[in-house]
C-alpha cells in the first residue's frame, strides 16, 4: 500500500453509535405514531388445507378492535420477485402454517390478540407435503394449481463438453450432501408501522434492508404507483437478508391502517419469527467432480433439488447461485447443472447470508476433501493448484479483475498451523482435527438488463458540513460509515464533518439495497464518483477565490490550500458560505447515478455479472469428545480478499460475525419440524452461538486491490459465513475420520457415525 | 404493606432518580419501562428470557426485564442504559465499545453494556473466561463477539486509569 | 384474565394468611422467572400473585457443621457463588451455574425451581442427590419431605403453590469420606437446557463406598434415582473404575429418555446418560477420597 490515506483504511469508529450505546437510537418499536394502533396477525394452524368459511363477527365486536382484515378486503394482487405466487392474504386455501388468514388492529396489542381468538375460521385439511421427494412424486397434490409436478422454476445450465471432459477425467467421484433450515434470527423482530398521509400517500416504517425494492413490491400487493408510497427505514437491529424483501405484513399493516384511519403498528413475537419468518433455502445436492491423477479438478456436475416452501420469494434466485457460482472459484473445464425449486407445504424459504453460495460450498468444499482423501492428495495443495486466479475468465464468463484465492488459501493453512493444539488429550478421548475451505462470491450482480450500481446524493451545508444520502440499508454492518469515510477521503474533509441522512425513499436517491455483499463496492462507489463531483465544485470556486489554478490545488482536513504553499488557502466552510450564502451561487450538491461496468448475465446465464469477485479461505480447528461425539471450535483462521479495507475493523466485525454465524450453521443452528410442527419455538431450542461458544479467531485481510471497486475495495458481508461449515465438516474428518454430509453436524450424527453398532443396539 | 387494589402504586430509583409509577400485578419490568416510562433503549428481543437484549441492572445484577414482573422492583436501584451516560459524557464502557468495533445493529448493545458493568463494578480487570461467563447471557447476532470481548478489556483498563 | 392483586408479606404467617384468603386463586411467587411467562401466556391464571422475596428469613444461606440450609427465596447466582458450597457441596453450586444465564440465574430460586417440577432441573437434580428435604409450610402446620418425593407427574408438583410454600431446603453437612459432583451435557455453553444430566453423592469408609445417590435428567417424568447403579455402587473402592462404568451402564439401561427430535433419539440419549454418569461418580469418588 503505497499511496497515503487519511480516512480510508483507517478503523474509524461507526456512525450511529453513540445513539446505540446510549439507547437513544431508534428501532421501529421504538416509533409511535399519535392514535396508533396495534395489530395482530392470525396464522393458519394447517399446513395446507381450504379456507371453508371465516367469521369475524365477534371480532369485530370486541370493544377496542378497529379493523378487522381478510382476503376480502384486499385487492386481488399477485407480488414476489420473479415467481410472483404471493396474495396478501389467502382466499382459497392456506398453503403453510404459519401463513397469514386474518389480521386485526386493536388500541392495544392484549386487545388484538384477544380478538384474533375470536375469529372462527372453518378449514378442510388436505394433504400436506413436508419435503420436495414427497412433492415430486406422482399424483402429490399440487401446492399450487398452475404448477404441475410442484416445481417453482428449473435451472439446466451446462458449460464446456461435460460427458466428454468427464470421460478424460482418471477419477470419478459421487456423493450426496444434505443442507438443513437456518434462519436468519436478528434480533430486533422484523415489522411495520403504516399511516395514511393527508395527501393520500402511504408512509411506512420498516427496517427493510431495500427499500425502493420493497416500496416497488408494496406497490404491486397494493395495487399502488410506488412514488404513492414512502418507505422510511429507522435503525433496524440486523437484517442478515431476512429484511430485503417485504412480508405479508408489510401489505396487511397498510390496508389495516386504511380501514381504520389512524396508523397501525406491526411487530413480529420471537415465536412468530420461528413460525413465519423465511428459512435459508434447504438443499439436496448430488455432486460429481472429475480429477486427473496430478490433481488437476476438470469438471463438477450438481443435481441439486431445493425447498421452495409454499410461495416463491428468494429461492429461485438462491437456487441459480447455487448452480453456478461454485464453478467459478476454480478451473474447471466444463460443469453441468439441473436444479429444481420443489414447493413444498412450509414457510416460504428466502435468502439469507451467502444467498445459495454457502449451501454450494458446503457441498463442494467438503467433495474435494472426500476426493483429495480418495486419491491420496493433500486438499489444500489441490486448492493451491486449480484455484481461480487474477485475469481468469471462468465457465460462466466471470472477468476475475482481481483475485487474491491462493494467498487467503495459504495464509488461512499457515495461520491454523501455527499454534496448533496436540492433536489428542485425556488418553485420544478427546481428538483434534483441521479443515480448510475456501468460498467466492459476488459484490452485487446483474441479470439480463438490470441496473447493478447505486447513487449517492450529496450536499454541502453552509457551515462546510457535508450530507450524503445513500438509499442502501445500514443495518448495523457499517455502510453509513463506509460511505462516509469514501466521501470524506475522496473530498479531503475530516470523517466527523460528513453526516448521512436518514433513509427515506421520497429523498434517498434509488438504490436496489444492502444484499448480495455490493455496498462498499457499488455504492462506495457512486458515493466516491459524487465527492469527486463537489471536489471539483469547491476547488471551481477557490480556484476564482484564491486566484490559483483549480489543479495547483489540494483539499486536506478541511482546507482548500495551493499545492507547496500551504499559507494560500481557505477552510471549505469558508468556501461553502461563500457558494451558498453569496451571489457566487454555487450549488455545491452532486447526483450520481452508478452502473458498474460488467456485461451482466445473459438468458443462459452466462456473463460477467458483478463488479466485482471476492474471496476467502478458512481454516478451523475443532475438538471431537469421541465418548459423546460432541464437536468444539477451538480456533479459526480466516483470510478474505477484501480488494482494499476501508474500514479494517469493520470487516474484522464482518468476519468474527460471519464465524459465529457459520459455527452456528454448521453445528448448532436448525430449525426442526416433526410431522409438519415446528419444534424450535423459541431461542431456548434454537441455538446460535453464544460468547462461551466462539472458538479464538485470527483475522488475515488480503488485499488484492480490484480495479473496479471504490480504493480497490470490494464486498465481506456474506463471505464471512460461508467457508465454516465445511471447514468444520473437514476438520472433523480430520479428527475422528467421520465425514457428515447433511448439517448440521450435530454430536448425534458423529457418535452413530463412530459407533455404528450402537444404533438401536444394546448399550 | 402495598395496597391491595389493581393497580399498585410503586416507587424505585431508576437511573438515580426517584421514579413513582401505577403497575398492573402481572405487567413486566420491561413493559413498564418501555410503554409508560418511555425507556426505550431496553430491548424486547424475544421475551422469554433467553437473548438477554432486555437485561437491565436491578440493585447493581443484571436480570431479564421481560421475566420480571414490575411489582417486584418496589424500593429497589434499577439501572438501565440511559442511566450510564453523564449528560454528553460517556461512561468508559460505552467508550470502549465505540473504540473496539463492538457494536454494529446496537440491538444487543444496552444489554450487554450492562451486563459488562456489573462485571466490571465485581472485577475491574476481568479475565477472558471471567468475561465469558458474564456476558454469556447476552446474544450478539452481529459482531461474533471477539470485538465486544476487547471493548470489556479496554473498558477495565479506561476504568482503572481513570 | 389477569391477576388483581399483587401482595408482598413480610413474613410466612402474612403469607399463609393470604393463601388462606385467596383459597386456591392465590398463587405464590419467587423470582417470578417461570412464573410470569407462564401468566402472559395463559398457562397459569391467579386472581393474587403473592410475591415471597420480602419474606422475614427467605434469603438466608446458613453452612454449619451440622446442616446447610437454603431458604426458599435464595437464587441460583448466591448458590453459585457461595465458596464454601463451591469447596464442600459442589454439586449444588456446579448445578446452579449450569443453569440458563447470569441473568436468571440472579432471580430464579432454587425453591421455584423445585415447585416448576420440571424433570432435568439443574438444581433440583443435584438437591435430590444431595439428599435434600423441603420444609413446607401451610395453615395446615408444616411438614418435611425429601425434595426427591415433591414429584406426582410431568410438570407435576406435589406442592400446591395456592395452599403451601417452601420454607427452605435442608441439607445433611459434608462429613469426611462423602463426596458429590453434578455435571451436564448441552448443545451450546450457555442459555441451554440440558441434553442430560446427573447429580452424585457417595458416603464412604476406608475407601469403599458405603451408600450413594445416583440422579438423572431428564430421563423419566421427574429427577430419576437409578437405584441399579446405587446397589452396584456399594462396595466398591473409591477407585474402582470398572465399578464405575458398571453403575453408569445400569443407569441408562434402567432410564426411559424419549425420542426427542431436539434432545436427540432415546438411542443416543442413553449412550449420554451412560457416558455422564460415569464421570461424575469417578468425580465425586474422587472427591470422598479427598482428591479434588
Amino acid at each position: 500500500m503505497t499511496k497515503k490515506h487519511h480516512v480510508i483504511g483507517k478503523s474509524v469508529q461507526f456512525k450511529g453509535g453513540p445513539g446505540k450505546v446510549t439507547g437513544r437510537a431508534k428501532y421501529l418499536d421504538d416509533l409511535e405514531l399519535p392514535a396508533m394502533l396495534h395489530a395482530k396477525i392470525l396464522r393458519s394452524p394447517h399446513a395446507h388445507a381450504r379456507i371453508l368459511d371465516i367469521d369475524t363477527s365477534k371480532a369485530e365486536a370486541l370493544p377496542g378492535v378497529k379493523a378487522v382484515l381478510t382476503a376480502a378486503d384486499c385487492p386481488d394482487t399477485r407480488f414476489g420477485l420473479d415467481v410472483a405466487d404471493a396474495t396478501i392474504l389467502p382466499r382459497e386455501k392456506v398453503r403453510y402454517a404459519g401463513e397469514e388468514v386474518a389480521a386485526i388492529a386493536a388500541e392495544t396489542s392484549a386487545i388484538a390478540q384477544r380478538a384474533l381468538e375470536l375469529i372462527r375460521i372453518q378449514y378442510e385439511p388436505l394433504p400436506a407435503l413436508f419435503d420436495p421427494e414427497q412433492s415430486l412424486r406422482d399424483g402429490a397434490v399440487l401446492i399450487h394449481a398452475e404448477k404441475p409436478g410442484n416445481i417453482a422454476k428449473t435451472y439446466e445450465i451446462e458449460r464446456g463438453d461435460f460427458e466428454k471432459t468427464l470421460a478424460a477425467c482418471d477419477h470419478v467421484f459421487r456423493e450426496e450432501f444434505a443442507t438443513h433450515r437456518v434462519l436468519p434470527s436478528y434480533l430486533e423482530p422484523f415489522g411495520a408501522m403504516a399511516q395514511w398521509l393527508p395527501d393520500t400517500r402511504l408512509e411506512v416504517y420498516t427496517g427493510l434492508q431495500a427499500i425502493f425494492q420493497g416500496r416497488a413490491e408494496l406497490a404491486k400487493a397494493l395495487d399502488m404507483d410506488p412514488s404513492d408510497i414512502v418507505v422510511k427505514a429507522p435503525t433496524i437491529g440486523g437484517a442478515f437478508g431476512g429484511k430485503i424483501w417485504i412480508r405479508n405484513f408489510h401489505p396487511i399493516v397498510a390496508l389495516l391502517a386504511k380501514k381504520a384511519g389512524r396508523p397501525v403498528k406491526y411487530i413480529m413475537t420471537r415465536e412468530e419469527e420461528f413460525l413465519a419468518s423465511r428459512p435459508r433455502v434447504p438443499a439436496r445436492i448430488k455432486v460429481t467432480m472429475g480429477f486427473l491423477n496430478d490433481g488437476t479438478m476438470l469438471c463438477k456436475g450438481m443435481d441439486i433439488v431445493t425447498d421452495n416452501g409454499a410461495n416463491t420469494w428468494a429461492a429461485a434466485k438462491v437456487t441459480l447461485n447455487m448452480s453456478i457460482r461454485t464453478d467459478c472459484l476454480y478451473r474447471f473445464k466444463a460443469s453441468r447443472v439441473r436444479s429444481r425449486v420443489v414447493y413444498t407445504n412450509t414457510t416460504p424459504t428466502s435468502g439469507f447470508r451467502g444467498y445459495g453460495n454457502t449451501q454450494a460450498h458446503f457441498a463442494m468444499e467438503s467433495m474435494i476433501d472426500v476426493c483429495c482423501r480418495k486419491i491420496g492428495l493433500d486438499p489444500v495443495a489441490v486448492r493451491l493448484k486449480n484455484a481461480s486466479r487474477q485475469g481468469d475468465l471462468t465457465l460462466h464468463g466471470w472477468n476475475l479483475r482481481s483475485c487474491g484465492l491462493s494467498e487467503c488459501i495459504e495464509k488461512a493453512r499457515n495461520a491454523i498451523l501455527e499454534d496448533r493444539l496436540p492433536g489428542e488429550e485425556d488418553a485420544g478421548r478427546i481428538r483434534r482435527g483441521i479443515g480448510l475451505a475456501c468460498m467466492n462470491h459476488v459484490s452485487g450482480n446483474r441479470g439480463g438488463e438490470s441496473f447493478d450500481g447505486s447513487s449517492s446524493m450529496m450536499r454541502f451545508h453552509e457551515d462546510g458540513k457535508l450530507c450524503v444520502f445513500h438509499g442502501e440499508s445500514d443495518m448495523g454492518q457499517g455502510a453509513s460509515t463506509v460511505i462516509s469515510q469514501i466521501a470524506a477521503e475522496t473530498v479531503g474533509i475530516p470523517v466527523e464533518d460528513v453526516k448521512v441522512m436518514p433513509l427515506s425513499t421520497d429523498s434517498s436517491p434509488f438504490c436496489f439495497g444492502s444484499y448480495s455483499s455490493r455496498v462498499t463496492t457499488v455504492a462506495g462507489k457512486a458515493a466516491k464518483l459524487a465527492a469527486l463531483e463537489v471536489r471539483k465544485q469547491l476547488l471551481a470556486l477557490a480556484e476564482d477565490h484564491l486566484e490559483i489554478a483549480a489543479e495547483d490545488l489540494d483539499i486536506k482536513a478541511g482546507k482548500i490550500f495551493a499545492k507547496g504553499y500551504e499559507e494560500k488557502s481557505m477552510t471549505v466552510a469558508e468556501a461553502c458560505r461563500i457558494a451558498i450564502r453569496t451571489r457566487k451561487t454555487v450549488p455545491l450538491t452532486a447526483y450520481i447515478a452508478y452502473d458498474p461496468p460488467t456485461q451482466g448475465a445473459d438468458e443462459n446465464f452466462y456473463g460477467d455479472y458483478s463488479s466485482a469477485y471476492t474471496y476467502a479461505a478458512q481454516a478451523v480447528e475443532v475438538e471431537v469428545d469421541t465418548e459423546t461425539g460432541q464437536v468444539r471450535l477451538l480456533r479459526v483462521a480466516a483470510a478474505h480478499d477484501v480488494g482494499y479495507a476501508i474500514n479494517p475493523m469493520g470487516v474484522r466485525g464482518q468476519i468474527y460475525g460471519g464465524i459465529a454465524q457459520g459455527g452456528g450453521y454448521g453445528i448448532y443452528e436448525n430449525v426442526i419440524y416433526e410431522n409438519g410442527r415446528l419444534k424450535t419455538t423459541n431461542m431456548r431450542h434454537y441455538n446460535m452461538m453464544t460468547l462461551s461458544d466462539m472458538p479464538e479467531v485470527k483475522s488475515i485481510l488480503v488485499e488484492s486491490m480490484d480495479p473496479i471497486g471504490p480504493y480497490g475495495a470490494k464486498g465481506v458481508g456474506e463471505p464471512a459465513l460461508i467457508p465454516m461449515a465445511p471447514a468444520i465438516a473437514n476438520a472433523v474428518h480430520d479428527a475422528v475420520g467421520v465425514r457428515i454430509t447433511d448439517l448440521p453436524i450435530t454430536a448425534e450424527k458423529i457418535f452413530f457415525a463412530l459407533y455404528p453398532e450402537c444404533d438401536g443396539g444394546d448399550l | 404493606m402495598l395496597s391491595r387494589t389493581s393497580l399498585l402504586n410503586i416507587k424505585f430509583v431508576l437511573n438515580g432518580e426517584l421514579t413513582h409509577v401505577e403497575v398492573a400485578p402481572e405487567e413486566t419490568l420491561l413493559e413498564v419501562l418501555r410503554s409508560k416510562l418511555k425507556i426505550t433503549g431496553v430491548k424486547k428481543g424475544c421475551g422469554e428470557g433467553e437473548c438477554g437484549s432486555c437485561t437491565i441492572l436491578l440493585d447493581g445484577k443484571p436480570v431479564a426485564s421481560c421475566l420480571l414482573p414490575a411489582a417486584k422492583v418496589a424500593n429497589r436501584q434499577i439501572l438501565t442504559i440511559e442511566g450510564l451516560a453523564r449528560g454528553q459524557d460517556l461512561h468508559p464502557i460505552q467508550e470502549a465499545f465505540l473504540e473496539a468495533g463492538a457494536v454494529q445493529c446496537g440491538f444487543c448493545t444496552p444489554g450487554m453494556i450492562l451486563s459488562a458493568k456489573a462485571l466490571l463494578d465485581q472485577c475491574p480487570a476481568p479475565s477472558q473466561d471471567e468475561i465469558r461467563q458474564a456476558l454469556s447471557g447476552n446474544i450478539c447476532r452481529c459482531t461474533g463477539y471477539v470485538q465486544i470481548q476487547e471493548a470489556v478489556q479496554l473498558a477495565g483498563r479506561k476504568i482503572s486509569t481513570s | 384474565m389477569s391477576a388483581k392483586f399483587y401482595l408482598t408479606p413480610a413474613s410466612v404467617e402474612e403469607c399463609l394468611g393470604y393463601l388462606t384468603e385467596f383459597d386456591g386463586k392465590g398463587l405464590l411467587m419467587a423470582g417470578g422467572t417461570d412464573l410470569v411467562f407462564k401468566l402472559q401466556s395463559g398457562k397459569e391464571q391467579a386472581e393474587a400473585l403473592i410475591d415471597t422475596q420480602g419474606i422475614e428469613g427467605f434469603d438466608q444461606l446458613v453452612f454449619n457443621d451440622r446442616e446447610v440450609v437454603i431458604a426458599a427465596g435464595v437464587t441460583h447466582g448466591q448458590v453459585a457463588a457461595d465458596k464454601r458450597l463451591i469447596e464442600r457441596l459442589p454439586a449444588i453450586a456446579q448445578a446452579c451455574l449450569s443453569v440458563g444465564s447470569p441473568q436468571i440465574r440472579n432471580v430464579a430460586t432454587l425453591a421455584g425451581n423445585v415447585v416448576s417440577a420440571q424433570p432435568a432441573a439443574d438444581s433440583a437434580i443435584a438437591l435430590v442427590a444431595l439428599g435434600a428435604e423441603a420444609e413446607i409450610v401451610s395453615a395446615a402446620g408444616s411438614k418435611k419431605l425429601r425434595v426427591e418425593d415433591l414429584y406426582c407427574g410431568l410438570g407435576k408438583s406435589v406442592i400446591d403453590p395456592t395452599q403451601e410454600v417452601i420454607f427452605a431446603f435442608y441439607l445433611q453437612s459434608p462429613q469426611p469420606g462423602q463426596g458429590n459432583a453434578y455435571d451436564r451435557i448441552s448443545p451450546r455453553n450457555a442459555l441451554c437446557l440440558p441434553l442430560v444430566n446427573a447429580g452424585v453423592w457417595l458416603d464412604s469408609e476406608a475407601g469403599r463406598i458405603t451408600a450413594a445417590r445416583v440422579v438423572l435428567g431428564p430421563v423419566a417424568d421427574r429427577p430419576f434415582r437409578a437405584p441399579e447403579a446405587e446397589e452396584r455402587l456399594v462396595g466398591a473402592g473409591l477407585d474402582d473404575t470398572q465399578a464405575f462404568k458398571e453403575a453408569a451402564l445400569a443407569a441408562a439401561r434402567a432410564s426411559s429418555p424419549r425420542d426427542s427430535c431436539l434432545r436427540g433419539c432415546t438411542d443416543y440419549r442413553k449412550q449420554l446418560i451412560k457416558v455422564l454418569t460415569a464421570r461424575v461418580i469417578a468425580r465425586a469418588a474422587g472427591r470422598a477420597g479427598g482428591n479434588v
